[in-house]
């Protein structure tokens, strides 16, 4: 990270424990090259205004702003995340023969095909037992639901490692905390159906296109102004997710990027639903962040990487 | 973080809306989600009183999004600007927000000429998202047509929206009306996608199961449906299907495979409407032109039966009847009768009605350029006449009246109705109106000489016109030559009508003809500027670049014409407007594949401005590639496809000056479609 440092450096001592952490991950990234910060860095210019130089509010619409422009891609283009401007965080040797999984919220999905969400997991069976009309309503939702997809970066976790959740009765609580997805499930909002995807990384490798890369380490460039995100060190081989239990917080899974791919009936594993919010005090964020990152320096034998949260103040 | 945004929101929700979408509201793990998916999770039902404001606040930033297009657009660019915009109708259709979404459909069009040009990519495109948001909360059946016109669309992701707003069109408990007009449109696709029929059979199939998939009924039930939609289908397809063997083949191969007979059990089958018997109209037609009825028994009688088959169209997609009773027996009541204000209004709003239904319509728009000169709102004869040259291409009539109207509007408009006039007479030789006119003209011109002229060498060529002769004879008796109709009303206000009511209320017009004059003093303004500028002349062209500097893509498509180097960049999916470009630049071969690409929806019209943009190096083999690809000659042909299909037949003995009267012709008639007519009753 190379720019803003006094910036970053008086908003990671910020009360606010959120903004603190994100300034943290920008503070932190050692992946994001200097091009890519670059192009933030022009974004915030456009967006800076008057004399008082920069405030949190221009970082944070410069965010979204650099997100729209280079991240949530049309289909048509490719994010910045698999283009050589990243190729520092390129993942060029994964075996394709290992699984993956995400969460994907349906609730477009579904209201753009007029189903419900039991509607869908009757028809799924159906078309599983050779209902052909069934499973034609399968395909083609599928069909809709891909015409609606941009090329944003997929997040996925290793199915092997996050087996135990992935294969709990309440797997959509458990993976959302084990995965880090925090913006999943609000306190007094709408449950969120949701889907759990699961397919080999080959899927992934077949649909990339050539000059570009499959898979990528996440940066903080990647959608990870966020504090459930944490950048790992230049010498983890994955991202790392935080753990939304605190107890929990020492479970570094890890985490990667990859190209958007059409989704197939194959794909889709599991549906449920997301009603409960997982909400964390600051204190408790906090103590989860210095553990993620205690645990991250183990790991990688890098005990000055990143800082503490506690005792900043 | 999610909380304080909350907050806030309830404190100033316009404001809250507007930093959630440029990002100021912050950065947590709750706002990293898109927008509507956040705002889905936010508000759950229970919060109404939020949501009403939500709904409201949103609206309010879009129509601020639209206000401030140049300026957002230059700030965000216009992958951002079309991608917040999307977002904000994608939020509207997941929450249900109903206030909205009538607002929208209020005015449609007007929506739809600023969204259309900001499409990226399927997924990206505001306008799909609009029609998307308009399926839900229909009040009534009054977008069939444009859900039956959205499938004949060749993009997939349009079929789709199409066969969402078929499905939830409100149906009084009788689904199979809905089903019917969704077999409807799938067999309109598969002709509009298909080269043969069995790829045809193939994509109907797929769909019809899952169709079938999302209906479970019994196979007799399934089969009385797809007869019903393959019997509306077969009338359908004479007059509006280009692939008509296609069509034909795959109407075959589908009855084929009907199994079960029609049944008539009176417990399972819904009365289905039926068109106007022929007698009834034979009756009526008779009656117009011989019958001493009054006017108004008349028009009552013929409303009745555009009702009827008006409930028919909506009922099963087939216009056919309605259209054709409208234009035919109606355009006789019109000049046969003299027909009361309430008849009249009730008139137009029959002829808006068959406009929904066939915007490309030639006889409508005739019908409806009469209803305006009979109601002697002549702004909007005038307009409706520049509109029909636009959308059809190859029309004479239209450049004749037009022609006339220009020379009565006064001196500033002659140069025009010249030109407008010329170019009927090199189209039609034979044709007398047009002599007559420009004789007319040359009169007031003070060019009795030319006049005479004309009318001489007409009259040696073509002895038997009557009118041509008649005219020679009043100007060599030195008699009044130009009729009352036809003198200057220089300096006179025309009237513009507030409504199609007469113009004796002060309602504004609806949005369908506030486009139309809009249209039409665009259109107004290009032709005088292009004439200007051939005469080493300027002419002002203030409304197409204020309109230009709003996205439109018409007024682009002009002002790239016109003011090659002073136009700001054209939006994403404004096809006329990039292609303009593509024929001033002339463009590599790969460029114009390019565009094709980008634009499948103008496929023929890019190839054909690619042959035409070399036609000095005529290559037949690629016009014999077009016609075959895109089937002109037919007659269910487009407007516009007729009338490339024409230049392709002469493209190489086509002079420079045609070349680009021909290229003008194209991109304007493909740079907007017809306007989109947001009826009272689908309000």
């Amino acid at each position: 990270m190379t720019i803003h440092k006094d910036f970053l450096q008086h908003h990671s001592r910020s009360t606010d424990t959120v903004v603190a952490a994100v300034a943290d991950n920008c503070r932190f990234d050692e992946r994001a090259g200097v091009a890519r910060w670059q192009r933030f860095d022009d974004l915030l210019a456009e967006v800076t205004a008057g004399a008082d130089g920069i405030q949190w509010q221009d970082w944070s619409e410069t965010n979204r702003l650099h997100l729209e422009r280079y991240y949530n891609v049309s289909s048509l283009n490719l994010p910045d995340a698999f283009l050589d401007i990243n190729k520092d965080a390129w993942l060029d040797d994964l075996s394709d023969n290992q699984s993956v999984v995400r969460i994907e919220a349906l609730t477009q999905p579904l209201q753009t095909s007029g189903l419900l969400l039991e509607d869908l997991d009757g028809l799924l069976q159906q078309a599983d037992n050779g209902v052909s009309d069934a499973l034609r309503v399968v395909q083609i939702f599928f069909d809709t639901w891909n015409q609606r997809r941009d090329a944003r970066p997929a997040f996925v976790a290793f199915y092997d490692e996050v087996k135990q959740e992935a294969d709990d009765v309440d797997w959509p609580h458990a993976l959302r905390d084990r995965l880090g997805l925090g913006h999943y499930g609000l306190a007094g909002g709408a449950p969120l159906a949701v889907a759990l995807m699961r397919y080999p990384l080959a899927e992934v490798f077949s649909a990339h296109r050539e000059g570009s890369a499959a898979c990528a380490m996440p940066t903080v460039l990647d959608n990870g102004m966020h504090e459930f995100f944490f950048p790992v060190p230049r010498e983890h081989p994955y991202g790392a997710t935080v753990h939304l239990s605190p107890d929990s917080a020492d479970t570094l899974t890890a985490e990667l990027v990859h190209c958007r791919i059409d989704y197939q009936r194959e794909h889709l594993w599991r549906l449920g639903w997301i009603r409960d919010p997982r909400r964390l005090t600051d204190e408790q964020l906090r103590e989860a962040r210095d553990l993620h990152l205690i645990t991250l320096q183990v790991e990688c034998g890098r005990e000055h990487f990143g800082e503490f949260l506690e005792g900043r103040l | 973080m999610i909380d304080r945004w909350f907050e806030a929101f309830r404190g100033d929700p316009e404001q809250a809306v507007a930093d959630l979408f440029s990002g100021r509201a912050g950065v947590a793990s709750s706002l990293r989600l898109d927008v509507p998916d956040l705002l889905y999770q936010a508000f759950p039902q229970h919060l109404a009183s939020e949501r009403a404001e939500l709904d409201k606040a949103l609206l309010s930033w879009l129509l601020d999004m639209r206000g401030h297009y140049p300026v957002q657009v230059k700030r965000l660019g216009f992958p951002v600007y079309g991608k917040r915009i999307g977002d904000a109708l994608i939020a509207l259709q997941v929450l249900d927000l109903p206030e909205a979404r009538h607002q929208i459909r209020a005015d449609i069009d007007t929506w739809l000429r600023w969204l259309l040009p900001l499409r990226l990519a399927p997924e990206r495109d505001p306008a799909l998202e609009c029609f998307r948001l308009l399926t839900r909360g229909q009040p009534d059946t009054g977008h069939t047509a444009m859900w039956l016109r959205l499938a004949t669309d060749p993009r997939p992701e349009y079929l789709t929206v199409s066969l969402a707003g078929l499905r939830l069109l409100p149906n009084q408990h009788n689904a199979q009306a809905n089903q019917t007009l969704m077999l409807q449109a799938l067999l309109r696709h598969a002709v509009q996608i298909c080269h043969e029929v069995g790829a045809a059979h193939t994509f109907f199939n797929r769909h019809f199961a899952a169709l079938r998939g999302h209906y479970p009924r019994g196979p007799q039930y399934w089969d009385r449906i797809l007869t019903g939609a393959l019997d509306g289908f077969v009338v359908h397809t004479k007059e509006h299907i280009t692939r008509e063997q296609l069509a034909s083949e795959l109407v075959d191969v589908l009855r084929s495979g009907v199994v079960t007979k029609p049944q008539h059990s009176k417990r399972t089958q819904t009365p289905t409407p039926a068109p106007a018997s022929q007698e009834q109209w034979a009756g009526l037609k008779a009656e117009i032109l011989n019958s001493s009825h009054q006017p108004e028994t008349l028009a009552r009688r013929l409303f009745e039966l555009l009702e009827q088959n008006h409930v028919y169209a909506e009922a099963t997609g087939i216009s056919h009847f309605f259209v054709r009773t409208l234009h035919n027996l109606g355009s006789s009541l019109l000049e046969h009768h003299k027909l009361g204000q309430a008849e009249m209004v009730r008139f137009g709003v029959m002829i808006e009605r068959a406009l929904v239904w066939e915007p490309a319509n030639f006889y409508c728009w005739m019908l409806w350029a009469d209803w305006f000169r009979a109601q002697g709102h002549r702004d909007a004869h005038e307009s409706t006449l520049r509109e029909i040259l636009r959308l059809f291409p190859n029309d004479l009539h239209a450049r004749v009246e037009l022609g006339r109207l220009l020379i009565r509007r006064g001196e500033y408009y002659w140069d025009e109705a010249g030109y407008w006039l010329q170019q009927a007479m090199d189209r039609d030789p034979g044709n007398e109106h047009s002599r007559v006119a420009m004789a007319r003209l040359l009169v007031l011109r003070d060019r009795p000489g030319d006049a005479k002229a004309l009318l001489v060498e007409f009259l040696e060529k073509e002895p038997e016109s009557l009118k041509a002769r008649e005219f020679l004879d009043r100007m060599r008796s030195g008699l009044q030559y130009a009729s009352d109709d036809d003198t200057s009303d220089a300096g006179r206000e025309n009237e513009v009508p507030a409504t199609t009511d007469g113009g004796h209320s002060s309602v504004p017009p609806p949005a369908a003809l506030t486009e139309l004059f809009r249209r039409g003093r665009l259109g107004g303004e290009f032709s005088r500027a292009r004439i200007a500028k051939a005469q080493g002349g300027v002419a002002p062209t203030d409304l197409i670049r204020e309109e230009t500097r709003r996205g439109d893509p018409l007024a682009g498509f002009y002002s790239q014409w016109l003011m090659l180097n002073s136009t700001p960049e054209c939006p994403p999916h404004a096809w006329a407007w990039n292609a303009c470009r593509y024929w001033q630049e002339s463009a590599s071969p790969d460029s114009w594949k390019q565009l094709a690409a980008q634009f499948p929806e103008a496929a023929m019209e890019t190839d054909f401005l690619h042959i035409l943009a070399v036609s000095h190096e005529y290559n037949q083999s690629g016009v014999a590639a077009w016609r075959t690809r895109y089937n002109p000659d037919v007659d269910a042909a487009s407007p516009a496809a007729a009338f490339m299909g024409d230049t392709m037949g002469r493209i190489a003995a086509i002079s420079p000056h045609e070349r680009d009267e021909i290229a003008v012709a194209v991109l304007a008639c493909a740079a907007t479609g017809a306007p989109e007519f947001a009826l009272e009753q689908s309000v």
